[in-house]
C-alpha cells in the first residue's frame, strides 16, 4: 500500500525521467543516423581495378557501387572508390585475396 | 563487290559490331575513367567488359593486362621501344611485317643491333635452329610473327617461346594475322607479349589494337599523359593498364571490338578457320590448274596455314592484276609487298610482289570461283 502510494506520488517524476531518457536516446539515434549517412568506401588504384573489384564482389553476392571520392581523399588512389553498403570488411578481404590492391578506406558524406 | 582483302582489315563487319559502335556513340558518349557521372561509369564498364572478353579469349591472367592501342603497329612499338636500349640486341623472323622491321631499324640509330632469323617454311626444326643461332648474350627480345601476312605460313611460336625462355629472353608474338583465326593461349604458350589488331580476325572496327602482357614492370612507356588516375603527380602511373593507356580511349571502337569478339566466340575460332581454309584450298586447287599462275606455298591441305594465299600471273605485274580485278570484276585483292619486304625477300618475290587473297568468314565458294575464273582470263592475255 505504502509502496503503491510512493509509486503514484513519484509517477510524474518518473514520466519526466522517461521523457528525458527518450530524448537522450533520440538524440543518440540521430547522431548514429548522421554517421550512417557517411558512406564508407574502399579506394582503389585505377578505374579498371574498381570495375574488377565490383565484378569480384558481385560473384560473392556483395553489392557495391563505383563512385568518385573527393580530391583531398585521393592520395594514391585513382579518384574512384567502391561503396560497399554491407559486409565491407569481408569485401576488403575478398578483394585482397583476389589480387586487387585496396589502397585504403575513406568516408564520404553525400550532399543531402 | 567481292572483298578478298581481309588480311588488311575484315569487311564486312558483323551487324552486331556496327550496332555496338552506334550504340556506344549514343549511350556511352562520356569519357571512361574520368568522370564520376553515370554515363562515364557506364562507358568504363563497357571498356572493362571488353578487357574481360579479351582476357578470356587469349587466356590472359587478368583484365589489367589488356592494353588498348590504336592498332597492332602501335602495340608492337610499345614493346620494342619499351624494352630495347642502346647496346641491346633483338632477334626477329624473316617474315616480320614493317611494323617490326621499321621500329627495329629506327632503334638501330640508338645502338640497338638486330639479327634476322630465317624462316624455313614447313620445316619447324630448321626455323628453330635459326632462332637459336641468332640469339646472343646481348639479346633482350625475340619477336616472331604468328602467321605470315603474305604466305599464311604459321610459325612455331610456342616452341620459339620455350627456346627463348631457356635463355631468359622475353618473347613478343605478333598475332595480327592469326588472332580470331588460330587458337592462342598465352598461358600455355608462355608468350611474354602478345600484340594484335582488333579490326582483322576479331572483326572489330579499324583503330583498335591490343597488347597483352604481365611483364609490364620491365617495359618503359613511350607515351605519357592523362590517365584519369594519380593526377596530382607528374609521373606516369606504374600500374596497369594506366601505365600504357594515356589519353582518351576509343570507346566506340572498343565497344565494336567487344561485339566482334562475341561474334568470333559464338562462331568459334576453329569453325572460322575451317571455313576460310576450305575457301583458300579451293582457290589453291583452281589456280594450280591454270597455266601461267605461279604459286609459292604448299597447298593448305598439306600444311596448316592461315587463310592467306599469294600468287603471281606470269607476264603480269601484280599491281596491274589487282587493278584489273578491281576494275573489270569488282574483286578487291591486295598486290605488292604487303608492308613485308622481308617476307618477300625470303621467298624471292621482292622485285615483283604478289597478288594476295585473304578471306573472312563472310566469303563463299561462288566468290572464290569467280576470282579463279577471272585469273584464268587474265592469264590468257
Amino acid at each position: 500500500m505504502y509502496k503503491n502510494k510512493l509509486t503514484i506520488k513519484k509517477a510524474p517524476y518518473m514520466a519526466e525521467m522517461l521523457i528525458c531518457i527518450g530524448a537522450y536516446l533520440m538524440e543518440k539515434h540521430d547522431k548514429v543516423e548522421v554517421k550512417h549517412v557517411e558512406k564508407q568506401l574502399l579506394t582503389l588504384s585505377s578505374i579498371t581495378y574498381a570495375m574488377k573489384a565490383q565484378q569480384v564482389l558481385s560473384e560473392y553476392g556483395i553489392s557495391s557501387y563505383v563512385e568518385r571520392i573527393s580530391r583531398e581523399q585521393r592520395k594514391s588512389s585513382c579518384g574512384y572508390a567502391l561503396y560497399v553498403p554491407h559486409r565491407i570488411d569481408e569485401a576488403e578481404r575478398l578483394l585482397i585475396r583476389n589480387g586487387i590492391r585496396v589502397t585504403g578506406r575513406e568516408y564520404r558524406g553525400d550532399i543531402l | 563487290m567481292i572483298y578478298l582483302d581481309n588480311a588488311a582489315t575484315t569487311y564486312p563487319k558483323p551487324q552486331q559490331v556496327k550496332s555496338a559502335v552506334i550504340n556506344a556513340m549514343e549511350k556511352y558518349g562520356a569519357n571512361p575513367g574520368r568522370g564520376g557521372h553515370k554515363m562515364s561509369l557506364e562507358a568504363s564498364k563497357e571498356v572493362f567488359a571488353c578487357r574481360s572478353d579479351i582476357a578470356e579469349m587469349f587466356s590472359a591472367q587478368s583484365e589489367e593486362e589488356i592494353i588498348f592501342t590504336s592498332n597492332c603497329t602501335h602495340s608492337l612499338n610499345l614493346v620494342l621501344k619499351g624494352i630495347l636500349k642502346p647496346g641491346d640486341h633483338v632477334v626477329y623472323s624473316s617474315y616480320e611485317h614493317n611494323s617490326v622491321y621499321r621500329p627495329a631499324t629506327e632503334l638501330s640509330k640508338i645502338g640497338v643491333t638486330s639479327t634476322v632469323a630465317k624462316v624455313y617454311p614447313y620445316d619447324n626444326e630448321q626455323t628453330l635452329d635459326s632462332f637459336r643461332n641468332a640469339i646472343n648474350e646481348k639479346t633482350k627480345l625475340v619477336v616472331c610473327i604468328h602467321a605470315s601476312n603474305v604466305w599464311g605460313v604459321v610459325l612455331p611460336v610456342e616452341r620459339i617461346s620455350a627456346l627463348c625462355h631457356q635463355y631468359g629472353i622475353p618473347v613478343l608474338v605478333d598475332a595480327a594475322q592469326s588472332a580470331g583465326v588460330l587458337p592462342i593461349d598465352m598461358k600455355d604458350a608462355g608468350f611474354d607479349f602478345l600484340c594484335m589488331s582488333g579490326h582483322k580476325g576479331l572483326y572489330g572496327p579499324m583503330g583498335t589494337g591490343i597488347m597483352i602482357t604481365d611483364k609490364y614492370d620491365s617495359l618503359q612507356t613511350i607515351i605519357e599523359g592523362g590517365t584519369g588516375s594519380d593526377s596530382l603527380t607528374g609521373f606516369q602511373p606504374s600500374f596497369m593498364p594506366d601505365k600504357f593507356e594515356s589519353g582518351t580511349l576509343n570507346v566506340p571502337g572498343i565497344c565494336g571490338l567487344k561485339a566482334g569478339l562475341g561474334f568470333v566466340k559464338r562462331t568459334g575460332t576453329k569453325a572460322i578457320w575451317q571455313k576460310e581454309i576450305s575457301l583458300i584450298s579451293r582457290l589453291y586447287d583452281r589456280l594450280a590448274n591454270i597455266e601461267g599462275v605461279q604459286l609459292y606455298t604448299k597447298s593448305p591441305n598439306q600444311w596448316k596455314t592461315a587463310p592467306v594465299l599469294s600468287f603471281n600471273v606470269k607476264g603480269h605485274d601484280s599491281e596491274l592484276v589487282a587493278a584489273h580485278l578491281d576494275k573489270n570484276y569488282n574483286i578487291a585483292v591486295r598486290a605488292g609487298l604487303h608492308c613485308s619486304p622481308l617476307a618477300h625477300e625470303s621467298i624471292g618475290t621482292i622485285n615483283t610482289g604478289t597478288v594476295r587473297v585473304s578471306t573472312s568468314v563472310f566469303n563463299n565458294q561462288r566468290q572464290i570461283d569467280m576470282l579463279a575464273m577471272a585469273i584464268q582470263k587474265i592469264s590468257k592475255k
